[in-house]
């Protein structure tokens, strides 16, 4: 019997919504799909039932949401919720993962896949309100055009306070392609996203404004070896929080990464113009405690995003007076809303954070698009009010406003610009490929494009600007990230699991009743990779695509002066045993 | 909060010595250790007007 217990009160199913007729269906779980999970699942599913050809924005594709393996019991920093769909801004398969409670939450339901397929026939907007009575639809026209916080907070106090809830922003209504879907983290605030990929468009283009998961009558998934379950957990949990890792991201959080990019001539300046930024030093993580534990209030320089998360990388970022901006506020945007734009100023791109989120968009993608916008004169780098400006454009939904909420891609379309920093279409992260070349062996080979969380290098004891050895190291991250995506677990979960890598494989025999070995992390992301890769075939990807744009090949990123130079040698064996 | 540190070493030194000096508790494994932005290792010599940049490392896949 599917999840190991016969008698379960829980037992997983796979939710099928039709968004066209309005219909749902509980389906028993195909054997193919029972040992996977999140981003393998995905994956899965995808290639099953999603031709690859299809358009993003139409009938065919599907929106499915799909917890991790190991979701359910709020097992340290594994209650993540993965999102896919085919990519309406890469045009190939796409995985978004996010923290806060719909993971957990779903769980609860007992839904082993939440597929919404289909298109609504006529205009209207619609929620989706899901418990364990199964899945009603709602009108949402009065929710149309509202930013996301005054949204969550509609549906917060419309439903209550325990519900979870992903919804969209006016960027998804509007079919953006940098539009994500935002979750509410155990706080209720409505700021961990899906972000990248354009799943927020998919949500748009099947008419869905919201949904809203109430799992006050269900119940935590069943396990099969409560004891054992029990034992591995205090492992793994003992693990994470002895790690040297943890400490650092609860008292820096992501923002300690600034001066290591920095160190490496790294981090993006000026539409990725130059590895160094003067102003680092205002926009690092050090710089941003010593504020936080200044102004008090409500800031926080640790917090947990997922219940029971022990190494609380987030954070609650707040103004001069102390009172919240934004939470949290993560390295990728300090990067991307900051470096990139000659930003020096925390408070600005907390400001510029807090504005994507309300529209609904990925920080990385716009971020990215305004450096362009930026090269292309639209702004003057370091202007933050510019930015400001520019974003509001892009609320506002006019013309300049379309083209920067459809990413960096369609920016440097509009406007004639060549140094676009995308792979696949989707922009780089704040890890300059010239200068940590594994991680662009990971952008540019990934089937997610140019996606950091798929396979960073950076912390990695090697030397970043030696060509030989990136692809190997790139492809070990890679299987170990699709391995811990399809796990549900956050990548920082990852050291707990490195220093006790026994534990996966105990924690899933425990709950499932499996007899798996300590390979399965291995297994589970080798097949993830692969399942993605027939995808993306399908959709008529080429190895043409796997590289970065041509004019980062030409140009070498200063002051170290490194150009991408992996052989290609190496690309073409590096996932060979 | 240090932000940057000027460090008198002897000549020869290592960037073990400097650990030494600097009396960090973590253990090499747990360091990325860069010179003039490039990662050496522990008994990478250093020399007059070096930068050095000490940062967390990751091990066993997880970067």
């Amino acid at each position: 019997m599917l999840s190991g217990d016969q008698g379960s009160k829980n037992p997983f199913m796979v939710w099928r919504v039709n968004v066209r007729d309005q219909s749902f269906r509980r389906e028993p779980i195909p054997s193919s799909w029972e040992r996977l999970g999140g981003r393998g699942l995905l994956a899965r599913i995808l290639m099953d039932e999603v031709p690859g050809d299809c358009d993003p924005l139409g009938r065919e594709n599907k929106l499915i949401f799909a917890p991790g393996l190991l979701v359910g019991h709020m097992l340290s920093s594994c209650d993540r919720i993965s999102v896919g769909a085919k990519s309406p801004l890469t045009r190939g398969v796409k995985e978004s993962n996010a923290g806060g409670r719909t993971g957990l939450q779903i769980t609860h339901l007992g839904i082993k896949a939440l597929i919404l397929e289909d298109q609504p026939e006529k205009s209207g907007w619609w929620l989706l309100h899901l418990s364990t009575q199964g899945v009603r639809f709602e009108a949402a026209d009065d929710l149309v055009g509202l930013g996301v916080y005054e949204t969550a907070n509609r549906l917060l106090a419309r439903y209550g306070d325990k519900v979870a809830i992903a919804l969209i922003g006016p960027g998804g209504e509007r079919l953006y392609s940098a539009a994500g879907i935002q979750n509410l983290d155990k706080d209720r605030v409505p700021s961990r996203i899906n972000a990248r990929g354009g799943l927020g468009a998919v949500m748009g283009s099947k008419g869905l404004k919201a949904i809203v998961i109430d799992a006050r009558d269900g119940s935590k998934p069943p396990i099969a070896d409560p004891g054992a379950f029990r034992q591995a957990q205090k492992e793994y949990t003992k693990a994470v929080i002895e790690h040297p890792q943890s400490e650092l991201y609860r008292d820096y959080g992501t923002a300690s990464m600034t001066r290591t990019t920095q160190a490496f001539s790294a981090l993006p300046t000026r539409n990725f113009s130059s590895g160094q930024f003067e102003g680092a030093e205002q926009i690092s993580g050090e710089f941003m405690r010593q504020q936080m534990l200044n102004r008090g209030g409500d800031c926080e320089p640790a917090h947990a995003c997922m219940a029971g998360c022990t190494i609380r990388s987030s954070n609650v970022y707040g103004g001069p007076d102390g009172k919240m901006v934004v939470s949290p506020l993560e390295y990728e945007t300090i990067g991307l809303m900051g470096s990139n734009l000659g930003i020096d100023s925390l408070d600005t791109i907390a400001q510029l954070n807090w504005m994507v989120n309300d529209i609904g968009l990925d920080s990385i993608e716009i971020g990215a698009a305004l450096g362009v916008a930026a090269e292309a004169g639209l702004m003057e780098f370091g202007d933050g009010k510019r930015a400001m400006e520019l974003v509001n454009e892009i609320y506002k939904d006019s013309e300049t406003g379309r083209f920067l909420g459809n990413g960096a891609a369609s920016t440097g379309r509009a406007l004639g610009v060549e140094r676009v920093p995308v792979v696949k279409g989707q922009a780089i992260s704040a890890y300059d490929p010239r200068a940590i070349k594994g991680t662009g062996v990971t952008y540019i080979t990934s089937p997610q494009g140019a996606d950091h969380t798929a396979g960073l290098t950076i912390r990695a004891k090697v030397d970043h600007l030696e060509p030989k050895g990136q692809a190997r190291l790139s492809a070990k991250a890679q299987v170990n990230m699709a391995g811990y995506d399809t796990l549900g677990a956050c990548i920082f979960a990852g050291y707990g699991f490195a220093a006790a890598p026994q534990t996966i494989a105990a924690l899933l025999n425990a709950r499932y009743g499996w007899d798996v070995d300590k390979s399965i992390l291995k297994i589970l992301g080798k097949e993830t990779l692969d399942l993605e890769r027939q995808f993306n075939q399908m959709a008529g990807f080429t190895k043409a695509d796997d590289c970065l744009p041509e004019w980062m090949l030409r140009e070498p990123i200063q002051p170290i002066n490194a150009v991408f130079d992996v052989p290609e040698e190496e690309l073409e064996t590096m996932f060979d045993d | 909060m240090i932000n940057r540190l000027e460090v008198d070493l002897p000549s020869q030194s290592t960037m073990e010595d400097l650990l030494r000096q600097l009396q960090i508790e973590l253990s090499p494994e747990h360091l990325l250790l860069a010179r003039n932005g490039r990662v050496v290792d522990v008994d990478q010599t250093l020399q007059e007007g070096d930068l050095v940049n000490l940062m967390p490392a990751m091990s066993g896949g997880t970067f």
